[in-house]
């Protein structure tokens, strides 16, 4: 940085992209995944997309007032929406383990990398 | 344990001074908002006492300050990228009112106001508006909701899939009060539980007590990490509102 030292200070954005390229020469591979319970998640994802529904579907009666098929449609919509987010995290946390799988095989393939 | 305590007597929420109703809103501080505040005034007295002495080579408190900000720092900058800056303060405080709402719960007869779920509902909600707001600010409205569109859908199906997107998108804010306000509700009725077996058992009594030990070191861990990954999701939702692929 002390290239820079003019008149007129660095801006933020030339900054931050020399100090990410700092971290990425530095660290190595710490992509460690968010520490929570995958089950959990998808319980709560499913309780939410749930109750979204529902607070949608009720929403829509109380505004258009065709209680109560808002609030059923909006049950069935909920948990619809509550399987296909837990089929995306179910393909999510596959698309990992099959990323981690490959990296252990090169990693025992070729161990002279280390 | 005598009858009437419940290990969910915890959460029940007193009136600490009755005050005025305001419009028909009842304005009393009660121990949710009384702890609310203590929390506040937690982050704003470790702050001022961390940094007190503005040394170069920090002292304890002062790395621990530090350590704070470059960690959220972190995820703001992992999340949101360089776009995200700007929201860094409000990611900053958000995590630490979250995290000393935690934390405070954990002092013995604390209240933790993160257990309600209106509360972590309210601070969820809140990310949430603000998310799409800045979404349709850097988007467009178009671009907002072309989101909820996969491309190359048949026609017949865009009702439908947009209809399960928009309650996708729309869960996010209950899966963060929910989130949060389900660990540390389950948390603090186990010990609580566990706890009223202690002077049942007599001499047994030891077994739950070393497990209570064990569990409150489990807590404050939990505390801290449900403070994190709430500040991860927001970032993680404000970082999609930011980019401008897609």
């Amino acid at each position: 940085m002390s290239k820079d030292e003019g008149n007129t200070p660095p801006s933020l954005d030339s900054v931050m992209r020399q100090l990410d390229a700092l971290k990425q020469s530095t660290k190595a591979d710490s992509q460690a995944p968010a520490p929570t319970g995958d089950a959990a998640r998808a319980a709560i994802d499913f309780a939410s997309a749930t109750a979204a529904g529902c607070v949608l579907g009720y929403g829509l009666d109380a505004w258009v007032g065709t209680s109560p098929w808002g609030l059923i449609g909006g049950l069935f919509l909920g948990c619809a929406t509550g399987f296909k987010l837990m089929l995306q995290l179910e393909a999510r946390e596959n698309r990992k383990r099959a990323a981690q799988a490959k990296a252990m095989q090169e990693k025992t393939t070729n161990p002279s990398q280390e | 344990m005598a009858a009437g305590h419940s290990p969910l007597a915890q959460f029940e929420i007193k009136t600490i001074y009755a005050l005025p109703e305001v419009y028909g809103i009842d304005m009393s501080l009660t121990n949710t908002a009384l702890w609310m505040l203590l929390s506040i005034l937690g982050v704003g007295l470790f702050f001022a006492l961390a940094m007190r002495k503005r040394a170069v080579v920090p002292g304890r408190m002062q790395s621990l300050a530090e350590m704070t900000y470059e960690f959220v720092e972190g995820i703001v900058d992992e999340n949101a990228g360089h776009a995200g800056r700007k929201f860094f303060p409000f990611i900053f405080t958000l995590f630490l009112f979250v995290l000393f709402m935690n934390l405070f719960g954990m002092l013995p007869y604390a209240f933790t106001p993160t257990s309600h779920i209106i509360v972590t509902f309210a601070l969820g909600a809140l990310v949430f508006l603000g998310v799409v707001v800045v979404g349709l600010i850097k988007q467009g409205p178009v671009g907002f909701f072309k989101h909820f569109i996969p491309e190359g859908l048949p026609l017949l199906l865009i009702p439908l899939v947009f209809a399960i997107e928009l309650v996708s998108y729309l869960s996010r804010p209950f899966s963060l009060g929910i989130r949060l306000a389900a660990n540390m509700t389950a948390g603090h009725t186990m010990m609580k539980v566990i706890a009223g077996f202690v002077v049942p058992l007599g001499v047994f009594g030891v077994a739950p007590v070393a497990f209570l030990v064990f569990m409150t070191g489990f807590e404050i861990f939990v505390a801290i990490l449900q403070a994190y990954v709430f500040a991860l999701l927001a970032c993680m939702y404000l970082g999609e509102a930011l980019a401008d692929h897609h």
